[in-house]
């Protein structure tokens, strides 16, 4: 070991702010933890291969492509669950910072469209997707069943659908989603048409 | 379900089933490992149509983006002064005042969106650099594209050239630009709680208590009032200005103090080629007086020096007083008003003067 490492005692300097920090993108105490752990490895490596000129904002850049990669990872079980399908399961796979700005547009159709729900639909929607309570710890916290969790979380997903697609129709926007699905639905529907 | 499918409303109405469907798997597959029993009916509700995949994916990309919700919780650690903990943190879920998160999620979204491009989004800087000036130091800093910047006494401004503007943020002071024209490349000045646009056109700008000054001595500005004042340090963020409230036009020869505080902005004011070049003297490292009342004397020229000068009687006050001095050149200017004035110049000690009538 090196006798002194710079990394390593700004990392001591920064844990608490770092931890902060990933609350951003991250809502589980272990998974905050176990990100800022690896950022730690990761950059205790790097810094024994180059010289980090900025310790403190090579942290953070580290925690958040971690996080970011965590994030993408979660995204990724719905896509295996669909299996071996013939193409690959990605949905977008543009990187997030590509999407990054249409991100944010969404989500403020989405957050338009939570604040118009009823109260208790609301509150479970904010359970899962904000605090990142299960379905079954959300079902004890407000003494409903798993099953209302669920009906109100699809309602939600279904007001935040509606919400972009009623500000899709009004900008008839170039959203990239929109146009690569338009052509395979026409097709589908052309295919369908000659099945018949 | 038989041979209808061909009508349109008919297949509108079972495009609309899928959706509901694709929805109803999303939310059964969110969260922990589902049955294999589960799962296989999840597959071959997939393999009945490709419509069913598609539409599959285009819900679970809605719910995965809402992953990024909570982003817009917490501040960036860059952007605050002190990174607070999140509002959220350590909060009984009873307690929990879900339209409030919504409220506050909504603020910084739309601060987000509307006001600053992400970092991701925003184009490489070209350019970045940050300058200044100690009290009583002017200097010229020459920009890469052929603008020029005149920076006066005690400022303090950011400049970051990105593919498609100029940016300048000017946190403290005053300066006077002189743009080079180039259309295609906007050249914005955040100052305060406002930015002013120009494409090639020279115009000063002075940070003052809770406003700007702006005098426009060539071309046309256009000056937008933001929704949250610049901050001080940090990446420069290329701010889409046209969103922003009200852009009033300027031109050549108009003087204008946006005052954040009584909203309303004062009238343009229309200036002699003489009075913007009294004004703007500093440019020249000169002060010209001409007939201005000894209190605004005094309160320009103690701007250029860390000595602070004090009418200490008040009937000396509303003395006028005019010439032309070199600002680095202050005690000269003492010795005349003591002179002309017969005022006292005492040296209280080191850092602070008193006049008074002798």
């Amino acid at each position: 070991m090196r006798p002194h490492s710079t990394i390593t005692s700004e990392f001591i300097a920064l844990e608490s702010r770092l931890k902060q920090y990933l609350m951003r993108f991250l809502v589980r105490r272990q998974d905050i933890e176990d990100v800022v752990q690896d950022t730690f490895l990761k950059a205790y490596e790097s810094e024994k291969k180059q010289v980090i000129t900025s310790p403190k904002s090579y942290l953070f850049k580290i925690a958040k492509n971690i996080a970011l990669n965590e994030l993408s990872k979660k995204a990724n079980q719905l896509m295996d669950y669909m299996g071996d399908m013939e193409e690959l399961n990605v949905i977008d796979n543009r990187l997030y910072g590509e999407r990054e700005l249409e991100v944010r547009q969404r989500l403020v159709a989405f957050n338009k469209a939570i604040e118009a729900l009823p109260p208790q639909c609301q509150r479970v929607f904010i359970m899962r997707k904000i605090f990142g309570f299960s379905h079954k710890e959300i079902a004890q916290r407000l003494n409903i069943t798993v099953k209302t969790v669920e009906k109100h979380l699809t309602k939600g997903l279904a007001r935040c659908q509606a919400a972009l697609q009623s500000d899709d129709d009004r900008e008839q926007g170039d959203d990239t989603l929109t146009e690569m699905e338009k052509p395979a639905g026409r097709n589908m529907a052309l295919r369908r048409g000659t099945d018949e | 379900m038989n041979n209808v499918v061909n009508i349109p409303e008919r297949r509108q109405s079972g495009r609309s089933d899928i959706e509901a469907e694709a929805r109803t798997w999303v939310i059964a597959l969110d969260g922990e490992r589902p049955t294999d029993e589960k799962l296989s009916e999840f597959r071959d509700w997939l393999s009945r149509s490709p419509l069913h995949k598609q539409a599959f994916k285009r819900v679970a990309l809605i719910w995965n983006d809402l992953d990024h919700w909570s982003e817009f919780l917490c501040p960036e650690p860059d952007k605050q002064a002190k990174s607070k903990t999140p509002l959220w943190f350590g909060l009984p879920i009873s307690k929990l005042a879900t339209a409030a998160v919504l409220g506050v999620i909504s603020a910084m979204l739309a601060l987000a969106v509307y006001n600053v491009m992400p970092e991701q989004a925003q184009p490489k800087n070209i350019f970045a650099a940050e300058y200044g000036t100690a009290i009583g130091e002017i200097k010229t800093v020459a920009l890469p594209d052929g603008s020029d910047v005149r920076l006066n006494t005690h400022s303090k401004m950011g400049v970051a050239y990105a593919e498609s503007a100029r940016i300048v943020r000017l946190t403290e002071g005053e300066a006077y630009f002189e743009v080079f024209h180039d259309p295609g490349k906007p050249f914005i000045v955040y100052a305060g709680k406002y930015a002013v646009k120009a494409v090639g056109t020279a115009f000063s700008v002075q940070v003052i208590d809770k406003g700007i000054e702006l005098t426009v001595t060539d071309g046309r500005v256009e000056v937008a009032a933001l929704k949250q004042a610049v901050a001080k340090t940090g990446t420069l963020e290329l701010e889409r200005i046209e969103n922003a409230a009200s852009l009033v036009p300027l031109v050549k020869g108009q003087r204008v103090i946006f005052n954040e505080e009584n909203e309303e902005l004062e009238l343009a004011q229309e200036m002699t080629q003489e009075a913007i070049e009294k004004n703007l003297s500093w440019r020249d490292g000169m002060f010209i007086f001409n007939d201005d009342l000894l209190t605004e004397v005094i309160a320009e020229i103690n701007r250029y020096t860390p000595v602070k000068i004090v009418i200490s009687d008040p009937n000396i006050q509303d003395l006028r007083f005019g010439g032309y001095f070199r600002i680095d050149d202050i005690p000269a200017i003492l010795e005349t008003i003591e002179q002309r004035y017969g005022i006292r110049v005492e040296q209280i000690s080191t850092n602070l003067i008193y006049l008074s009538r002798r």
